[in-house]
């Protein structure tokens, strides 16, 4: 993870450097690069409060009805993880998810989709909440945002729709590389700091368990534990004799495997059995 | 895990897999740490579910597998039980306070039934452990040659974060089936 934050910096240095460069070379490609990344910066960092607000209403969230069930579990774990509590709201899903948003650790928001609350007991349900108070803990939302802001630089070049000839000279050659490589550390950041808040969630919970089995759960498809009986499955099983799924290439994935979650859980649940020290 | 063969890819599988009961002892080492770190001892119990085969040849070749099975279960004192259920399998019930006899007993009935050419009837070994809030067993399906846990909580549903639990804390003893989906459930097993 070091390592990652450490090339995100370089790639700041090296806009610095760039834009540097530019003012010398050609000081009106300069100065738009110069206002782009200011915008982004000032909108990402708007005030916290301005800023989940945006994000709520674009996902459509219910107000904080109906979430008393999971505010008990926040109220309880944030205290537990010693950052203040923050709000928690119910939108409307059919898939199980969970999200938090804030850049400050005041004033985050934890989002939980309704099929979330339907399809997981009380335990599990606690483990989701612990990842997401983790990330809480760990500022990933203002991290994160730090490291995109090279990415979201890229975007902004290569997507200029200006029929120019400087465009295809000048703005792709800087926009792809920043967008390429910012995007493959983001998501290589973004991994870490998911398996840094699985680890935050068992050590909340105390039961790595909890977590690996709603993960399971929520992951879903061609990876839960069955609750079809093996006596009734007879003939299918045949057919479903070489594994299912493929994975998708990895550098490009904003979460890691499930199976890479699961296992990391499974060793934090086998420490916890062991006697500490000699 | 075993891989399909290139000639059952390209001509589909002319038959059942054969069972692997050679696994089944790893059982007995992986209890030691069931009761220390889970506090689950033994229940004394265990089963083996097979499809019978409605044929004469079947019949008489399970009487004999019977017999014997009933002999080695009184040299160790065990009881021996039989029952059907409701999906058409035939259960053989063992109890004893030994979980060696218990595993003994499951493994001379799978390789006997595979001798005699029907080891694919066999579907699978249930042991039940005690101690925890609900029973826990350790299914071992002869196909696959591996064991996953199963936490029954009654009304269909199972304890999914113990199973993943049982899974961490015994898969370096114990062969313990990878794919989640393969987990399946035994309900209202006669164990």
């Amino acid at each position: 993870m070091l390592l990652t934050l450490a090339l995100v910096l370089v790639l700041y240095a090296a806009i610095a450097i760039g834009v540097i460069a530019l003012l010398f070379t050609a000081s009106h490609i300069a100065l738009y690069v110069i206002i782009v990344t200011g915008a982004l910066i000032a909108a990402t960092s708007i005030h916290a409060g301005g800023a989940t607000n945006l994000i709520l209403r674009a996902v459509g969230v219910e107000s904080g009805e109906g979430a008393e069930r999971p505010r008990a579990i926040a109220e309880r774990l944030a205290t537990q993880a010693d950052v203040p509590v923050p709000s928690v709201y119910v939108m409307e899903s059919a898939a199980p998810n969970a999200f938090t948003a804030g850049l400050r650790r005041g004033g985050a928001v934890i989002v939980v989709t309704d099929a979330l609350l339907d399809s997981l007991d009380d335990r599990e349900l606690e483990a989701v909440i612990a990842h997401e108070v983790a990330h809480i803990a760990n500022r990933d939302a203002g991290v994160m945002t730090f490291a995109s802001v090279p990415r979201m630089i890229g975007e902004t070049l290569v997507s200029d729709q200006s029929n120019l000839y400087i465009f295809f000279f000048f703005i792709w050659p800087l926009g792809l590389p920043l967008l390429g490589v910012g995007s493959i550390l983001t998501l290589a950041l973004s991994r870490y700091r998911e398996f840094a808040a699985d680890r935050g969630s068992a050590l909340l919970t105390g039961r790595p368990q909890d977590l690996m089995s709603a993960l399971q759960r929520i992951d879903g498809v061609g990876h839960a534990i069955p609750n079809a009986d093996l006596r009734g499955i007879g003939r299918a099983e045949a057919l479903c004799i070489v594994a299912s799924g493929g994975t998708r290439f990895a550098l490009l994935r904003d979460h890691p495997p499930l199976e890479q979650r699961l296992a990391r859980l499974a060793a934090m649940a086998r420490e916890q059995g062991e006697a500490i020290g000699p | 895990v075993r891989l399909l063969g290139l000639r059952d890819v390209l001509f589909g599988r002319k038959k059942l897999a054969e069972p692997r009961d050679d696994r089944l002892f790893s059982l007995t080492t992986a209890a030691v740490t069931m009761e220390t770190e889970l506090g689950l001892k033994p229940a004394g119990a265990a089963a083996v579910a097979f499809k019978p085969q409605s044929s004469g040849e079947f019949r008489s070749a399970f009487d004999e597998i019977d017999q014997l099975v009933e002999a080695v279960a009184q040299s160790s004192g065990s009881e021996i039980e039989r029952k059907s259920d409701e999906f058409g399998f035939d259960w053989i019930i063992v109890r004893d306070p030994q979980l060696e006899d218990l595993v003994g007993a499951a493994h001379t009935l799978a390789s006997e039934m595979t001798a005699k050419g029907f080891g694919p009837q066999l579907l699978a070994a249930m042991f039940r452990f005690d101690g925890g809030e609900h029973p826990v067993y350790w299914i071992y399906g002869f196909k696959r040659g591996a064991f996953w846990p199963f936490v029954p909580l009654g009304d269909q549903k199972r304890d999914n974060a113990t199973e993943l639990e049982l899974k961490a804390k015994l898969e370096k003893e114990l062969p313990v089936e990878q794919d989640l989906t393969r987990w399946l459930a035994l309900f209202d097993a006669p164990v």
